[in-house]
């Protein structure tokens, strides 16, 4: 791991297109990865989803903005080492003549120190993806469905209803 | 989101006009002074600061002050088109990384 950054030193390497978050948290580190990876835990704080600490699994995260306006990202889990690190990537979709994925990637790293935990956030690898449309509207509204029902009963273990595990250009797959 | 953000809204409306998309044009060549930047314009050289101070507002060109002159380049990257998805993140993960701490305090007091 790399040593600890300046903020606008890590923005103006990535062009802007980098957040970094860095905090100490006074706390065990297993108390840490417990809430960034336990179901009931892990909708307190980063909002409505359904992501499950491991690798290669699909999820979708709720994003809601300050002025209320929500939106779905596609998330997919990278790469997990209990207490050490979370690896995700997002996926969102615009709209429009020619309809693009937006793709990032997340990661958050915790280290041991004296005072606490040091939890560090990564986001970047911003990109835009040209996509066909149909198969993303649909993929959309399945994804939507699925947070709301996850929003309705957060302990919810098994969708009632089928869900969307994987889409891309004109593709889907779903899970019973 | 789909819905244009007040900042692309403003893009559209300061782009919109031609003389300041032929400014901007010009500016993607490298930095200039006003005068620089009106040879080979018909309009006035009040005109062309009218322009750059539009598209100054809208963060596409900024000015560098050295002496008694005024320089000015384009900011291209006002026009990445992820520049409004990365911002709304960069709004996103402030009050995440709050609650969790507040959780993390309170499963572990």
């Amino acid at each position: 791991m790399s040593e600890p950054e300046k903020t606008t030193d890590d923005a103006k390497d990535a062009g802007g297109r980098r957040i970094v978050h860095e905090t100490l948290i006074a706390a065990p580190i297993d108390a840490v990865w417990r809430a960034l990876t336990t179901r009931d835990l892990i909708v307190e704080w980063l909002g409505a989803n359904d992501l499950r600490p491991e690798a290669g699994r699909p999820f979708t995260l709720e994003l809601a903005n300050e002025a209320g306006e929500v939106s779905y990202a596609d998330g997919r889990v990278l790469e997990v080492e209990p207490e050490r690190r979370l690896r995700f990537s997002l996926t969102e979709f615009e709209d429009g003549p020619e309809p693009v994925e937006i793709r990032s990637t997340v990661r958050i790293d915790l280290t041991q120190t004296e005072d606490g935990v040091r939890f560090r956030l990564v986001h970047d690898g911003f990109e835009r993806v040209p996509v066909a449309a149909p198969a993303h509207a649909l993929v959309w509204a399945v994804a939507q469905q699925r947070v709301l029902q996850i929003r309705r009963s957060p302990r919810l273990r098994r969708p009632a209803a089928p869900i969307a595990v994987h889409c891309g250009p004109g593709r889907l797959a779903w899970a019973a | 989101m789909t819905d244009a953000s007040p900042v692309t809204a403003d893009l559209f409306r300061v782009l919109a006009d031609p003389t300041r998309r032929a400014v901007l044009e010009r500016l993607a060549g490298g930095e200039m002074t006003v005068s620089d930047i009106k040879a080979g314009f018909s309009v006035s050289q009040p005109a062309i600061s009218q322009h750059l101070a539009a598209l100054r507002g809208a963060g596409l060109v900024s000015e560098r002050r050295a002496g008694k002159f005024a320089y000015y380049r384009a900011e291209p990257e006002a026009l990445d088109p992820l520049i409004d998805w990365i911002d709304r993140y960069r709004a996103f993960w402030p009050s995440r990384i709050e609650k969790l701490k507040d959780l993390v305090e309170r499963i572990d007091p």
